[in-house]
């Protein structure tokens, strides 16, 4: 350790800039790969929906400004039903993939506890037509259906039971069972509703990055829309029926909603679930190429620069080599010596590099809609620079590990 | 000494030929990084920039809150009711003001094969189009009369004129729509406003999602009191203070919906403006019409696209992210050029025996790095090219402005300038240090 230090301070060139090539690794590396995983997780959640059997119809708009009538909307169900090999329908809004508008709030445990932010999707029948597992409880009994009005707010004023998911049961009940239990949504709305049963997972429809702790909190809201301007059904089929269906699904709606209604404007947009998800995250996917693809651009050039500045300053040690393994070294203490060095600039460069990622991300924050770095990319960071300069210092020391005593002889 | 710098420079180019890896090595590592900083500055650039250039200091938009809730909000909304705009717009006080809202518009063009579609129309008033200097192709704005008179006409855009009637001049011509038609006064040239500025509002509430304002200008303008009757319903309202009792006919209705922009030529005027929209709100609530306490803005274009953080998040994230690439790469080819310089120490003793001075052996180490960052340059435009291709392959509104600029080349010539003594300054410095003697006696 003594003559490592000594050797930092006679010649402070190289293994100051194998520090700060370390430390901007660090503090970029950590910056990167959080935001990598911001925009990765949502797309390794498991949504819950049943695979290739789920169709879903969004944007059907009425705007003659009185909505849909409870009648037309039964009617679409009825007509969406009837389609051979379809297993399930549900009106629902917003449905998750498809709907461009968002109804989320906090949710409040009914003992005041905990609260979590979610969104709520009201539906008919979205369990069964969703395909969605339920892990506890029960689905919701046709006689707990109310009439979800613009005016209730979507049933909310209402005191109907609801399901949640998993995971936003697990922060709003972390010791009881959810089951049976009341919650309270927002703050406006003064009416308690039951628990009566938990799905394993439904992915939420506004993925900001406010929300990115909370992907899978979603409540569902048993509601039969009356008097909704926009409209949307879940269609689930016998996969094998599905392109079948799908070619059936405009001609049913043209039945329930007429589109030669010069003020019916919007054109339904149909799609299976495995199409409306690729569509929705498209844009995420390519960021997490982009942020990817740069964070193992940044890790290939900075091997690269500590192999190649290594490299040279074994090489222009090599007569101290010779020296040190005339006077006894063993090859494999030559090794460790240069593994220790670096191991020791290593970690120098991620002190420095953590905390500048910290700072960077405290800038960002201020100017930025960027979440808090998790303390945990720190570790992360290290460890992925320390096995970086232990592998771009290999070849080197072991080039070193090879140099014969006698160089020190044959030295000027 | 031009002579000399020949010289240098043909010693760099033998010098990166004889190292080919090294130098490929250096020049690849700040192309990468050059390449991703001209990809999203350009990006960044496009998006940031102002719209209207010319007199983006001289429009406002104005903001007063008519709601009556028991919720008053720290900012006014970001649109106003009908009756606060229209009164606003009726009083004249601006040298220009247009009030607008927009909606989709139904259009069911004529002949057979031809099917209705959706398209994003604008209701304003005349000053629309000089105040925000809209170039037309044909003819030209509706009058200041047809505003009142609720004159059945319209303007189009170029890519509507271009759809139904092939690009001619169909100025008289009658827009079919889904009841009645109106008569086409004007035909815009090409526009495309980035950001569309008179459609952004609501930046803060969009957790920096913004691409949406971005997107192109309206197909259809229509007079905004003719729009108020053929489009009634297909308005949207950024919101209601209280559960609007018709969502057909909002003229009256407790909701915000229309947007007031106007032109103040002096800062007196400017000045004069904002007094006069604290005494119309004053005004409003001593007739009991407003209840929230006086709560006015009057900011400018730059100001407006400022406070809604119209630049979308994720561009400005690419941006850092470009830089901190770039910084990395010329950390590590400052390092690689400094083991390479310094490799060939005794050729440089020998060269200082000889009689070369330090500047000399300086001026001759950056003029390699000028060369490595220059060709490093080169790379980078191409990479930035490509990567301007991938970003208009994003489902992105702003997808198809992410074009090469002719700019992009004087920003590469500076870039790697930059990068160049970045990384070269310290390893040439280093390398004109070197002591003869001890070079010379080295093996």
């Amino acid at each position: 350790m003594q003559p490592m230090l000594k050797t930092f301070r006679r010649h402070r060139l190289m293994p100051t800039l194998v520090v700060m090539q370390i430390a901007l690794a660090t503090a970029i590396l950590c910056n990167a790969l959080s935001l990598l995983q911001q925009r990765l997780a949502p797309l390794l959640v498991h949504d819950g929906v049943a695979a290739n059997q789920v169709i879903l119809i969004s944007h059907i708009y009425n705007t003659t400004g009185k909505g849909w009538s409870g009648a037309q909307i039964q009617t679409g169900y009825a007509e969406l039903r009837a389609i051979p090999g379809v297993i399930a329908v549900s009106a629902g809004s917003p449905l998750p993939m498809v709907s461009g508008w968002y109804d989320s709030d906090s949710i409040f445990s009914s003992n005041g506890k905990h609260k979590a932010n979610a969104a709520i999707y009201v539906g008919s029948n979205l369990v069964n037509a969703l395909g969605l597992k339920l892990v506890a409880g029960r689905n919701f009994s046709p006689s707990e259906l109310v009439d979800a009005t613009m005016q209730n707010e979507g049933g909310l004023n209402t005191d109907a039971p609801v399901i949640l998911t998993h995971a936003i049961a697990q922060r709003l009940f972390p010791d009881t069972n959810p089951l049976g239990q009341q919650v309270r949504v927002g703050s406006k709305h003064p009416s308690y509703h039951t628990v009566v049963g938990v799905v394993g997972h439904l992915l939420r429809n506004d993925l900001n990055s406010a929300n990115q702790p909370a992907v899978g909190n979603v409540l569902l809201v048993p509601g039969r829309f009356i008097d909704f301007p926009a409209i949307e059904y879940a269609v689930r089929a016998d996969p094998n029926a599905l392109p079948a269906v799908l070619k059936s699904i405009p001609v049913a709606l043209r039945r329930a909603f007429p589109s030669n209604d010069a003020t019916a404007h919007s054109r339904p947009r149909i799609a299976t679930f495995e199409a409306a998800r690729a569509a929705f995250f498209h844009g995420r996917r390519a960021a997490v190429w982009l942020l990817s693809s740069v964070t193992l651009v940044v890790l290939i050039v900075t091997l690269i620069g500590i192999m190649g500045l290594t490299g040279f300053w074994v090489q222009q040690r090599t007569r101290q080599i010779g020296v040190r393994r005339a006077l006894g070294a063993r090859r494999v203490d030559i090794l460790r010596y240069f593994q220790t060095e670096n191991l020791l600039l290593a970690t120098a460069g991620i002190a420095l590099g953590c905390a500048a990622a910290i700072g960077i991300n405290v800038w960002l924050m201020a100017h930025y809609a960027v979440p808090r770095l998790p303390i945990v990319y720190l570790p992360i960071g290290a460890v992925a620079l320390w096995l970086l300069g232990q592998l771009a210092v290999l070849g080197p020391a072991l080039r070193a590990a090879r140099v014969p005593p006698t160089t020190a002889m044959r030295a000027a | 000494m031009r002579d000399i710098h020949g010289y240098y420079l043909r010693l760099a180019l033998r010098s990166v030929a004889r190292t080919p890896w090294i130098s490929a090595l250096m020049v690849l590592a700040i192309g990468l990084g050059i390449g991703a900083c001209i990809t999203t500055l350009t990006v960044y650039h496009l998006l940031s920039g102002d719209p209207l250039p010319q007199k983006s200091s001289r429009i406002f938009y104005p903001q007063v809150d008519p709601e009556t809730s028991t919720f008053v909000r720290r900012d006014p909304p970001d649109l106003m009711d009908y009756t606060s705009a229209v009164d606003l717009w009726k009083s004249e006080r601006a040298d220009r003001q247009a009030v607008m809202t927009n909606s989709p518009l139904k259009i069911l063009p004529t002949g057979a094969g031809t099917t209705a579609f959706d398209a994003p129309s604008l209701e304003t008033t005349h000053d629309f189009f000089p105040m925000f200097d809209v170039p037309f192709q044909y003819g030209g704005p509706w009058s200041v009369a047809d505003d009142t008179a609720r004159a059945q006409v319209a303007v189009i855009s170029k890519s509507l004129n271009d759809r139904l009637f092939g690009g001619g001049n169909s100025v008289g011509h009658m827009l079919p729509l889904a009841h009645g038609a109106v008569r086409i006064v004007g035909v815009l040239k090409h526009w495309r406003p980035a950001p569309m500025f008179f459609e952004v509002l609501a930046g803060r509430y969009s957790h920096g999602d913004t691409s949406g304002f971005y997107v192109k200008a309206p197909q259809v303008y229509l007079p905004f009191f003719t729009g108020m009757q053929l489009n009634a319903g297909h308005f949207q309202v950024f919101t209601c203070w209280k559960i609007p009792t018709d969502t057909v006919n909002l003229e009256n209705q407790p909701c915000d919906w229309v947007s007031l922009w106007v032109q103040l030529d002096t800062a007196a005027k400017a000045q004069a403006y904002h007094r006069y929209l604290v005494d119309y709100s004053d005004q409003q609530r001593a007739l009991g019409r407003f209840t929230h306490p006086t709560n006015v803005r009057l900011m400018d274009l730059m100001q407006w696209l400022a406070y809604n953080r119209v630049v979308p998040s994720d561009v400005h994230m690419q941006t850092i992210l470009a830089w901190a690439f770039l910084a990395i790469c010329l950390v590590n080819v400052a390092g690689l050029l400094l083991t390479k310089l310094l490799r060939r120490s005794s050729e440089y003793g020998v060269r200082r025996a000889l009689g070369a001075s330090r500047k000399a052996i300086f001026a001759q180490c950056l003029w390699e790095a000028l060369v490595i960052g220059l060709l490093g340059g080169l790379l980078g435009l191409l990479l930035a090219v490509a990567g301007l291709w991938m970003v208009r392959q994003q489902p992105v509104a702003y997808a198809d402005l992410a074009q090469p600029d002719p700019r992009m080349l004087a920003l590469t010539v500076g870039l790697a300038l930059l990068a160049s003594v970045a990384f070269g300054l310290w390893p040439a410095w280093r390398a004109s240090r070197i002591s003869p003697a001890q070079q010379i006696k080295a093996p």
